[in-house]
């Protein structure tokens, strides 16, 4: 090994439960990668009935399609292991970029309920991702607006908070999304406000999770085609947050209401209501302009045992990653 | 052996390197142009820290003549930061490249890390601006998109929002001179946009081209032209969301920005540092030299209402 070369190893505990993909944030992207699973809660993953069972061993070399990865599993009842290939839910090389959107997919529509429900087949999204939603025809005051989805199954989701669309005209006869890979790659970011509740303080809710946090001052900007436009241009410190929702020193009792504008106005044209933060306390640095861009590698996750990596829920998980300058790609005699 | 064909010419004269390297495609490095730059001093800190007064109330009641002291007022100031990150990249260089091959690499590669370096910087502003600049979509337009093709109409929405925000601009006006084809120039903002919408400007009311400008003065070598109070300089990097429109199409981002809207900070000592470390340090038989970059930077928006993201499509 020369200088150039590096070798990182860690290890971590996959979740309790609801087990998801897990991303290493390396200083490099690379060239190969190797995990070692070493049990459950119990102490004992080798005891499903799967076959291939769960993963005990995966590893990934540069050259090798993304996603995909070489494993020794688990086989029920054998005194030996088996060997597979995972073409997906193995390990995706990542370098983030703020500026990077999924492939444009097309659905049947929203339905005009609570929540509103998007029909995509095969959408193959996760609960959390953040998906911009576009060309919703009957309903396009949803367009153009980044939403967390919480996925209902394969072809279904709900948009933000449980969004209630119940109050929109009709549904919606069409839609588009694409999936924001790094919603977050800058903090503090510019959030879209869905639902404004109305005050001595105002509660602002947004379609995604915003990251802000309490004493950050933020100023709004909020078209007249939504209604409330009292709130244009006011700042207000942040007193209190939730996921989706913060609260704002600001008195809204006299404004007017906050509404979505119709289809129509929509599709004529509007500039999304929106939320940024521009100053914090003197005490904190959360609202510090931050760069979260990073390289690494995501390893896979399903909950299938043997579809993926990663399958079981509290296994711990030993990894060790390594950069190359250079990969020999050719045999020699 | 006789020499009788040009192949069979030895090796060493079988090929001669032209002079100099080729040109190298390199885009224009915009959102650089309009930031204020900062340099945090060494050992100070991860954070840049600004202070940006608010407005007091102007006293314009008359105090009276009774002799009571008026209520004062609390000043106040927004606190904004910017957190520092490092960025850097190396090439690895073996010396048989140098003995065999090219003897100036190390000349080309170190202005290859130079550019890869600028356009990194300029690349992270962009999207840090994507991500925290406030939004305006393009309306006016007849494209039957979601946003639009920007109109003039937009572009006096914006410049008007910049204006009631009483923001800074960047350069003064151009009077007219008595040049044929030629219109006079408004002090100006700059529009950072993209070199695909070259065509929707030239089709756009009130555009006026930089070389129908009264003169070539202060013209930047990416400025396309100028509409409203705006210059517009182009790059082919410049922020694009693929297929992010209500019907599909690409949208692009165009920043208009204020003087003093957005912050570049670097490091002192580290704002660009080219480390070259020699074969020797590579191992025993010294094959492998480095030459690599490394910087530190940081950015802010530091007047937010003195910035907008004018998304727009491209005309049909």
């Amino acid at each position: 090994m020369s200088q150039y070369d590096a070798v990182l190893s860690g290890s971590f505990t996959t979740p309790a439960s609801g087990n998801a993909v897990q991303t290493l944030k390396l200083p490099f992207v690379p060239d190969l990668i190797e995990v070692w699973v070493q049990g459950n809660s119990s102490g004992d993953n080798w005891t499903s009935t799967a076959n291939p069972g769960p993963v005990k061993y995966a590893m990934w070399q540069s050259g090798m399609a993304s996603g995909s990865a070489l494993c020794t599993a688990n086989t029920n009842g054998a005194a030996t292991d088996t060997s597979s290939y995972l073409s997906s839910g193995g390990f995706t090389p990542v370098t983030s970029q703020a500026n990077l959107y999924g492939t444009r997919q097309t659905g049947s529509g929203v339905t005009q309920a609570s929540p509103g429900v998007v029909t995509i087949t095969s959408h193959g999204y996760t609960s959390g991702d953040v998906v911009l939603i576009e060309g919703t025809t009957g309903m396009l005051q949803l367009s153009g607006i980044p939403w967390q989805v919480t996925v209902i199954n394969a072809n279904t989701f709900s948009l933000g908070n449980s969004f209630s669309t119940a109050g929109f005209a009709a549904a919606a006869t069409a839609v588009a999304a694409q999936k924001l890979s790094y919603p977050q790659a800058f903090t503090p970011q510019l959030a879209y406000i869905v639902k404004v509740t109305t005050g001595s303080t105002t509660v602002v809710e947004c379609s995604y999770a915003h990251g802000y946090a309490v004493n950050q001052v933020v100023r709004f900007n909020v078209p007249s085609q939504w209604g409330m436009t009292q709130l244009n241009g006011l700042q207000g410190t942040i007193t209190a947050v939730t996921t989706y929702t913060f609260t704002v020193s600001i008195n809204s009792s006299a404004f007017t209401a906050f509404a979505f504008p119709t289809s129509a106005v929509a599709g004529a044209g509007v500039s999304p209501a929106t939320v940024e933060v521009i100053a914090e306390d003197a005490s904190i640095f959360s609202g510090s302009a931050t760069d979260n861009n990073y390289t690494g590698m995501i390893i896979g996750n399903s909950a299938t045992a043997g579809a993926a990596v990663l399958s079981e829920n509290s296994a711990l998980v030993l990894w060790r990653a390594q950069k190359s300058s250079r990969v020999y790609t050719s045999l020699t005699s | 052996m006789s020499i009788t064909t040009t192949t069979d010419l030895p090796a060493p004269i079988r090929q001669s390197l032209a002079a100099g390297m080729l040109s190298v495609p390199t885009p224009n490095f915009n959102y650089i142009i309009p930031a204020d730059k900062y340099a945090m001093p060494r050992n100070g800190g991860t954070t840049m820290r600004f202070l940006r007064p608010q407005p007091l109330t102007p006293p314009t009641t008359p105090l009276g003549n009774t002799g009571i002291e008026p209520p004062s007022q609390v000043a106040t100031r927004n606190i904004i930061d910017a957190t520092i990150s490092f960025y850097g990249t190396s090439v690895i260089l073996n010396e048989q490249v140098i003995i065999q091959d090219q003897d100036p690499v190390l000349s080309w590669l170190s202005e290859r890390l130079g550019v890869a370096m600028k356009q990194a910087e300029d690349a992270i502003i962009g999207n840090y601006l994507l991500s925290a600049a406030s939004q305006y979509n393009c309306q006016k337009g007849t494209n039957g998109d979601n946003p639009t093709e920007p109109t003039l109409r937009d572009f006096a929405n914006v410049n008007a929002a910049l204006d009631t925000a009483n923001a800074f601009k960047f350069l003064s006006g151009k009077a007219g001179e008595d040049k044929f084809g030629s219109a006079p120039i408004r002090a100006a903002w700059f529009c950072l946009s993209h070199t695909l919408l070259s065509s929707t400007f030239d089709v756009l009311d009130g555009f006026i081209s930089a070389w129908n400008y009264p003169n070539q003065n202060d013209v930047l070598y990416s400025e396309y032209g100028s509409v409203t109070n705006f210059r517009i300089l182009t790059s082919s990097t410049a922020i694009v969301q693929s297929t992010a429109s209500t019907n599909g199409r690409d949208v692009y981002n165009n920043m208009v920005v204020a003087r003093e809207a957005y912050a570049h900070i670097e490091q002192d000592g580290y704002s660009s540092q080219l480390i070259y470390r020699p074969p020797i340090f590579s191992g025993p038989l010294a094959l492998n030299g480095t030459l690599g970059v490394k910087f530190a930077q940081a950015q802010v928006i530091t007047q937010d209402t003195w910035i907008q993201n004018m998304r727009c499509t491209a005309a049909l």
